[in-house]
């Protein structure tokens, strides 16, 4: 036999390595999933109920009688007189579509918006340095801003030349500025879950959104409509993570070379035959049974009792059947012709008799031997 | 050459560079930079080819036990080396470590050990020595190998020596009781002694009486100085297993049993192993020497699937049994082997020979009888009836023929062969 305990122990060392560097493997690609997975989704959605999500004011706003209907390209939104029109991130629009739907919509109220969506919505408005988000109070004459006191605002900045209110301004650039049924916004904060609560930021938002009659929540889905042409799983990859695949390749490659080669040939040697002795008689018993020769076995059977019990009993080779049989009863009693038919007699006729057969003289040589 | 683990995580490690500088420059950088890295690395390691193998130790063991071999290393090149080393032999020499850890500075010597724990009789070779020879940074490796021959033969283990003080003290009741009687068959002359009350008159020497005024006896001891041959048929029959062993080596077992009490005995042992051809044989060795020899002889002895060729192994037997001997083989009872192979050659054996044929039993044989569990056991049991029919039938016609034969299972077979050489002796009748 083998030692296998020692045999174990050293598969187990030589498979240290391999396993250490697969477990590296999997580490590295579990950290770099769980980033991957902290994507834009869900991040100011009103369905989402993550500290990123918005579902907290659209609620608040179902219940005032405002219906919140998420849309998701800009050709979606269905716009009336009195309908209030939310984009929470303007990069997500191109400044034309946000000009088709300040004119299609009774209020829209855009976060964050560039200089050129800026151009196109409002007059004589520049965007100016970002500023950190923070409580501000309002300083300014817009009701809702008044009512709402100090809200959580910073993001992009906005002066105007005349003609717009600016609210929650820091040195002259303002983070809340409104301009006739456009209303621009720094940052979405105070709409999140997490924020919603804090100071004046729910009255605010209510106060801003709950004007009209119906809220148009517009907040683009990626790939739900082609912004710069198709862009496959291929394009969304990012080139380092596709690099760092490679690398991982190369390592793959490495690691391949380092198992594959040997430390010397594997050594070879004849082996002796191995046969079972008993092997032979075996067979023969599977011929008997496969060619139902049970008048052979049987044959054998009594023979090989015959023989035993003309041992025990003293008889030579030359005894005749009747002689047999007589010994026997003289020894055991018993009916003489039974014996016989018993030692001597037909070929049983199926398997059940011949093991019937096998017992009988079973017991007709316990019979004689403890008699 | 070769790598080691260090090279993979090296591998790993350049996704650093490639995760702060995504380009596919850097992959090909950092590839190149493990490429450099590793054929320094090969370059400056120790060279396998400076290194100087030579093996020392026993060159024989019985089965069962262990040998260690031992590697002796020079390191004759001008770098050190460090790695590892395999001593690679035949996977039935059971070699153990694996691997050996070798760290040899430039002009010295390490000496390792080698343990083989062999499976199975025979001559027992190693194969090629690897080293591999790890550089100083440990990435890259140097892998080579070294051809020192060696043989350990692998005695058969003589586990029935057990029974050998038994049986001794069997022989010196023989000595003593023998001593006291009369002249007879397989006796000889030892002493003459003066005539004490109840010795048979018969013994007494007349002619030295005359010469003294004593009556003078003749004493007799049990002969001595006879001769046995023992004659193992390693033809396919011997191939069969027994329980775990082959039925060859529960004849070699026996045979040795057998030579040791004779050569005790003062009688002189010969060995023969053929088949159709001759495997082994032991002629007129001295006393001291016979039993080594003939261990030697029967480490490399397989069983060959051939069938015996019994008149020429009876007419080896002749060739070389020249006196009167005790002709003892070892084969099977099996009848077509027999008949077609010994039989017709045997009166020529037995008229000039004492003949013994010693059969191992297969107590497989007697499960299969008794078996009754089901149907194919029944038929088991009439095979099994049958064969054993045939078997006493050979026996018989054996006998009649003045064979004497032994037929037993592996665990009583040594002994029982044994019992029959002491019974012979008893008897005279070598």
């Amino acid at each position: 036999m083998t030692a296998t305990g020692s045999r174990g122990r050293s598969v187990a060392r030589s498979a240290r390595g391999p396993v250490l560097v697969v477990l590296a493997l999997v580490l590295t690609g579990v950290v770099v999933a769980s980033y991957a997975a902290t994507g834009p989704k869900g991040v100011l959605d009103p369905r989402a109920y993550n500290p990123e999500g918005a579902h907290a004011v659209a609620t608040l706003l179902t219940h005032r009688g405002v219906p919140v209907r998420r849309v998701e390209t800009a050709e979606a939104v269905a716009g009336s007189e009195s309908t209030t029109v939310f984009v929470p991130i303007a990069a997500a629009l191109t400044s034309s579509e946000l000009g088709q739907l300040a004119g299609r919509s009774g209020h829209l109220v855009v976060v964050g918006a560039d200089g050129a969506q800026v151009a196109v919505l409002g007059h004589g408005l520049t965007v100016a340095p970002d500023v950190g988000v923070e409580g501000r109070s309002p300083a300014c004459t817009l009701s809702a801003a008044v009512a709402a006191g100090d809200v959580d605002l910073g993001g992009t900045t906005y002066r105007s030349t005349g003609g717009a209110v600016e609210c929650y301004a820091t040195a002259g650039r303002a983070t809340l500025v409104q301009q006739g049924r456009v209303t621009f916004l720094g940052s979405a904060d105070l709409f999140t879950n997490a924020r919603l609560a804090r100071r004046g930021n729910a009255a605010l938002a209510l106060r801003l959104l709950a004007d009209g009659s119906d809220v148009q929540w517009l907040l683009p889905r990626p790939g739900a409509r082609d912004v710069a042409g198709d862009r496959s799983l291929n394009d969304l990859v990012p080139r380092s993570l596709k690099l760092a695949a490679l690398q991982l390749l190369v390592v793959l490659a490495v690691l391949a070379l380092w198992r594959a080669r040997r430390l010397g040939a594997v050594v070879t040697e004849p082996l002796p035959v191995v046969v079972r002795a008993a092997e032979a008689i075996e067979g023969r018993s599977r011929l008997y049974r496969a060619s139902r020769s049970r008048s052979t076995a049987a044959e054998a059977l009594r023979a090989g009792t015959r023989d035993r019990l003309a041992r025990r009993l003293g008889l030579g080779p030359e005894t005749t059947r009747q002689g047999v049989v007589a010994a026997v009863v003289a020894r055991t009693g018993g009916d003489p012709a039974a014996l016989d038919s018993l030692l001597y007699g037909a070929a049983p006729t199926d398997d059940d008799a011949l093991v019937v057969l096998a017992d009988d003289l079973d017991i007709l040589i316990l019979e004689v031997a403890g008699s | 050459m070769a790598l080691t683990g260090r090279a993979p995580l090296l591998a790993l490690l350049g996704i650093v560079p490639v995760a702060l500088l995504p380009s596919l420059w850097t992959v090909l950088a950092v590839a190149l930079l493990l490429l450099a890295v590793t054929a320094a690395d090969v370059a400056l390691a120790g060279p396998v080819s400076a290194l100087q193998v030579s093996r020392s130790g026993p060159t024989g063991c019985r089965l069962g036990t262990e040998a260690r071999v031992q590697l002796s290393l020079v390191n004759a090149g001008s770098r050190r080396l460090r790695g590892v080393l395999r001593d690679a032999w035949v996977p039935s020499a059971g070699a153990g470590p694996r691997l050996h850890d070798v760290d040899i500075p430039p002009g010295e010597r390490r000496i390792l050990t080698t343990t083989l724990r062999p499976t199975r009789r025979g001559d027992r070779h190693p194969a090629r020595i690897t080293v591999r020879s790890v550089g100083p940074l440990g990435v890259g490796a140097r892998q080579g190998a070294h051809v020192v021959p060696w043989r350990l033969r692998v005695q058969p283990p003589f586990t029935s020596r057990k029974f050998l003080p038994e049986r001794l003290s069997r022989l010196r009741q023989l000595d003593g009781l023998v001593a006291a009687r009369v002249r007879g068959q397989g006796t000889e002359f030892d002493t003459l002694r003066d005539y004490v009350d109840g010795d048979d008159v018969r013994s007494i020497d007349w002619r030295a009486t005359a010469r003294r005024s004593e009556v003078v006896v003749r004493t007799w001891r049990p002969e001595r100085d006879r001769r046995l041959l023992l004659v193992l048929d390693t033809s396919r029959t011997s191939a069969g297993r027994v329980g775990d062993v082959p039925r060859l080596d529960a004849a070699l077992d026996a045979a040795l049993l057998l030579t040791a009490l004779a050569t005790r005995a003062g009688d002189r042992v010969d060995l023969l192993a053929m088949d159709r051809e001759l495997r082994a044989a032991v002629q007129d060795v001295g006393r001291n020497e016979v039993l080594s020899q003939m261990v030697d002889a029967m480490a490399g002895l397989e069983p060959a699937l051939v069938e015996s060729d019994g008149r020429r192994l009876a007419s080896e037997i002749l060739r070389r049994a020249r006196r009167r001997s005790l002709v003892v083989l070892f084969t099977t009872l099996d009848r077509a082997a027999l008949e077609e192979g010994l039989l017709p050659s045997l009166p020529s054996l037995t008229s000039r020979h004492t003949v013994v044929l010693a059969s191992v039993g297969d107590p497989r044989v007697e499960e299969m009888l008794l078996a009754r569990s089901e149907v194919s056991a029944v038929y088991d049991a009439a095979a099994a009836e049958r064969h054993r029919e045939e078997r006493r039938r050979t026996t018989a016609l054996l006998r009649r023929r003045g064979v004497e034969v032994v037929d037993a299972p592996p665990a009583a077979f040594a002994p029982a062969v044994a019992d029959a050489y002491l019974n012979l002796k008893a008897a005279g009748r070598l």
